[in-house]
């Protein structure tokens, strides 16, 4: 949990497997979440299409086919933003490998493009064999 | 899959009517569905109707890009019906939007194959 100091007493957490059909479970999560915050609709759904995207990226691409893994997703906030953390078990990358997702021009980073263009503010990291983790923040009006 | 389709046969072309979510789970649902569509004409001039879709993400936006150029292919080409503020955003955001001839209805979209 990083990037909010104060908000452990908010922390929500679940454990999906890395299969596809556990997405709608995510999301159900994601708004499930907000509805106690004063989010609208329209925000509630740009932080669902965020947060699947990061899982999405993690269920395509940080295991081997047919690899068995988990995401873990929590989800915080404090009196100014709100926090989800995608993270992976998976082989995670280094910066320099050219495997982050920083390019628009295939699907993942699409995605990674909705994330960052969908969330205000966005952190990754990654190591190799440890994971990757994208924590994703959103302001809390006043 | 959570996916479904209702697949009408006009004129000079055809509309496919998709309800649900489109995401990583179903997207192959959709694909394998409007490859038996597009498979089975000549010329592949499709309207796809998205106006039930409640939620779109990356891959399948991906597999929109797949079918147009599969319908260009086959002679054909590939409009989308949506009057969603919230997918349109996603569009908007992607680029997407210069892409892909849409249109807020399946009537709008049907007298461009006129």
């Amino acid at each position: 949990m990083t990037g909010i100091t104060g908000a452990q007493q908010s922390l929500v957490e679940i454990r999906v497997p890395n299969q596809p059909e556990f997405l709608r479970v995510v999301r159900l999560l994601v708004s499930g979440y907000m509805s106690r915050l004063p989010f609208n609709i329209e925000e509630v759904e740009n932080v669902k299409v965020a947060v699947s995207e990061a899982c999405n990226n993690a269920m395509q691409y940080a295991f081997a086919p047919d690899e068995q893994g988990s995401l873990t997703i929590r989800c915080w906030h404090d009196q100014d933003r709100l926090a989800f953390e995608v993270s992976d078990t998976g082989k995670g990358f280094e910066a320099s490998d050219g495997a982050a997702p920083d390019s628009a021009n295939d699907e993942r980073g699409l995605g990674f493009l909705l994330i960052q263009t969908l969330m205000d503010d966005v952190q990754v990291s990654a190591q190799p064999g440890t994971g990757t983790t994208v924590t994703m923040f959103k302001s809390l009006k006043g | 899959m959570d996916l479904s389709f209702e697949i009408s046969k006009k004129d000079n072309h055809i509309v496919m009517a998709v309800t649900g979510e489109i995401d990583l789970y179903s997207v192959k649902q959709l694909k394998e569905s409007v490859t038996q569509v597009i498979e089975q004409e000549r010329e592949a001039r499709i309207i796809m109707d998205l106006n039930n879709v409640k939620y779109i993400d990356s891959t399948g936006l991906g597999i929109l890009i797949g079918i147009k150029r599969r319908c260009a292919e086959k002679a054909g080409e590939l409009s989308l019906v949506f009057d969603s503020e919230r997918i349109a955003n996603l569009f908007n955001i992607t680029g997407l939007h210069n892409v892909f001839a849409i249109y807020k209805t399946v009537d709008e979209a049907a007298a461009k194959f006129q």
